[in-house]
């Protein structure tokens, strides 16, 4: 089962990689070729033509004007609607899969995590928490008006994304800069610190997580209360007592998944449709359960009383 | 209906989707990672519909203009002093900066904004220059001879003129707003190097072919109120204050101000070179637009 468990989170890790990877080389492509030099089989495209917030941004000047606004091109307009149906089918699976900003948080919050061990990640109190989840979207309006109003890229002047995949072409502003290294630096704190709190693209993908079709459910019939599914998010929400995942801040990397965090098979799922009813206290169709009470065991073995499902400290 | 979607599969979907996405684009010519270099159509207006001379950007070509306005290659080439050139179509409007750079003595700039003036002189379609953006006497004389200029229109560019000499590097002459008339006026140049202030050289010259432009000197940085032209169906028109930062000015100089070093940075958005640098050839050497930092530090002033 463990086997299982690592397969699964090597395959979104090595997703996550390539992807990482990609846009390293192509920005290195895109600064070498002004030297007459080429990485072979990659694009060299500048990180804004390729960048699926530049469509979002460009919308309005799109829209009204009919052209894109400077540094931005036809790609970002196609990889956003790429990003955006994703989103409609599995939610925001881009920042959990796809973002190279997210992985390098990520890399770096398993750092965080190595020093700060449970502490980590819980730093930031959940009464400003709470609050400090709406800069995004403030964020998100900021960049939308202004790039609207002025036709610029005034996000480059501020975004830790090109500032991570440009630092040494000295094309990037001290501001950005400064973002940059206050992300790397707070993830060794807090686990995604841009995506929860600043990041714009990530406040508009995290709207689609109120229509996706394709949710994180959990089967409150087969859960054994163990909160491993909470422990495991990376964005702090309480998987445990929801039946469906609509958060906005769910990103679908699937760690609370059963194909992950969850010990129980087939009860935190990404799935369409509804989880078979099953009673409380008998055993699921999946495998873990086949034989005998496994969800019982489970319980049993996690520490959680079966009767009023509360866990025994 | 119930389905999962477990991790190997949605792995697949993510990279099978931007794959697929990407290639479909490709498929259909809605794949662009450069610019089309398509300028943006004006909306309102008599000219509604034409392509907008302000949508000219560093990144076009001379190519691209005539492709999107109908300028002749061969006349924007006459007309910025590049017929010498062996690509001209290929040459950008960004370039035109550098290849203007030796005007030390002149506070105006022959760049993206001169040729954004230019096409909308040529083909008729109103637009706002900078307060610091120059013309070169070559493209007046396109304009003139290709009966392009209206009364009020000339009146309007002559404070702008800078006469450029054998294939337009080297800059002899800077225009000021003395009023000068139209037809064979006096030309007074100043040779490169020669201090912005404090006393020009001066030397009256024959005024170069064809339509003469008036060009004097008044020893000290240009001035001018806002001039302005009508054409009837709008004009070019220019409108502006002292210029601050000059083709020579340091950065030293706008430290002077009482501006910071941070301040200076984050306009550049990367370190700020030696105080004594020359803000001009620093941006010319990094490939940045010298008049949008200039603008961008002039506004810093206190």
């Amino acid at each position: 089962m463990k086997g299982k468990k690592n397969v699964a989170a090597r395959i979104r890790l090595s997703t996550q990689l390539a992807f990482l990877l990609l846009i390293v080389l192509i920005s290195l492509n895109h600064n070498l070729s002004s030297y007459g030099i080429q990485i072979p089989l990659v694009g060299s495209a500048s990180l804004h033509a390729i960048c699926p917030f530049g469509g979002v941004v460009s919308v309005y000047q799109f829209v009204t004007l009919g052209s894109l606004v400077q540094k931005v091109h036809e790609a970002s307009l196609v990889l956003m609607g790429i990003v955006f149906f994703l989103a409609i089918l599995a939610g925001p699976a881009f920042c959990g899969w796809v973002c190279p900003l997210g992985t390098v948080e990520e890399l770096m919050g398993k750092v965080g995590r190595r020093i700060f061990k449970k502490t980590y990640n819980a730093f930031v109190p959940p009464v400003w928490d709470k609050y400090l989840r709406y800069l995004r979207y403030g964020v998100l309006a900021w960049v939308v008006y202004t790039t609207a109003m002025t036709m610029q890229l005034v996000f480059v002047e501020v975004d830790p994304y090109y500032a991570l995949f440009n630092f040494w072409t000295g094309e990037v502003s001290l501001t950005a800069m400064g973002i940059l290294a206050a992300t790397l630096i707070g993830s060794l704190f807090i686990e995604r610190p841009f995506c929860k709190y600043l990041c714009p693209y990530g406040a508009l993908l995290g709207l689609f997580n109120k229509v996706r079709v394709f949710t994180i459910q959990r089967n409150p019939a087969t859960c054994i209360n163990c909160k491993a599914c909470d422990r495991a998010c990376p964005m702090n929400i309480t998987v445990s007592t929801a039946d469906h995942v609509r958060d906005t801040q769910c990103i679908t990397c699937l760690k609370c998944t059963s194909e992950v965090a969850c010990p129980v098979s087939e009860t935190v799922e990404l799935m369409v449709g509804r989880f078979t009813a099953q009673p409380a206290d008998a055993p699921s169709a999946g495998p873990d359960q086949s034989q005998g009470s496994g969800v019982e065991k489970m319980r049993a073995k996690s520490g959680v009383q079966t009767a009023n499902r509360e866990v025994v400290k | 209906m119930k389905g999962y979607i477990k991790s190997p599969l949605l792995g697949a979907l993510i990279v099978g989707l931007f794959a697929g996405g990407i290639i479909l684009s490709q498929v259909l010519g809605w794949w662009a990672t450069e610019s089309r270099k398509v300028a943006r159509k004006i909306t309102t207006g008599q000219f509604a519909g034409k392509a907008d001379p302000a949508d000219i950007r560093g990144s076009y070509s001379l190519a691209d203009v005539e492709k999107n306005f109908g300028v002749p290659v061969k006349e924007l080439a006459k007309a910025f002093g590049l017929e010498q050139e062996k690509a001209p179509a290929s040459i950008r409007a960004k370039d035109l900066e550098g290849k203007f750079a030796g005007l030390s003595a002149s506070t105006l700039e022959i760049g993206t904004d001169s040729l954004r003036l230019f096409v909308a002189l040529y083909v008729g379609i109103p637009y706002k220059a900078k307060e610091s953006t120059g013309l070169p006497d070559t493209a007046y004389r396109v304009l003139k001879e290709a009966g392009k200029l209206k009364p009020e229109e000339e009146q309007a560019i002559l404070p702008m003129l800078v006469r450029v000499s054998g294939g337009g590097a080297a800059v002899t002459a800077l225009a000021n707003t003395s009023a000068p008339a139209v037809t064979t006026p006096p030309a007074v140049s100043v040779a490169p190097g020669t201090p912005s202030s404090g006393g020009a050289s001066t030397s009256s010259t024959a005024g170069g072919t064809g339509s003469n432009i008036a060009a004097g000197v008044s020893g000290s940085d240009s001035k001018s109120g806002t001039v302005a032209s009508g054409s009837g169906s709008g004009a070019a028109s220019v409108s502006g204050t002292e210029p601050l930062i000059k083709g020579k000015t340091t950065f030293k100089e706008v430290l002077a101000w009482g501006v910071t070093k941070a301040q200076i940075e984050k306009v550049l958005g990367r370190p700020m070179p030696p105080e004594g640098t020359v803000i001009k050839d620093w941006c010319t050497s990094q490939g940045l637009e010298f008049g949008t930092i200039r603008d961008a530090l002039q506004k810093l002033k206190p």
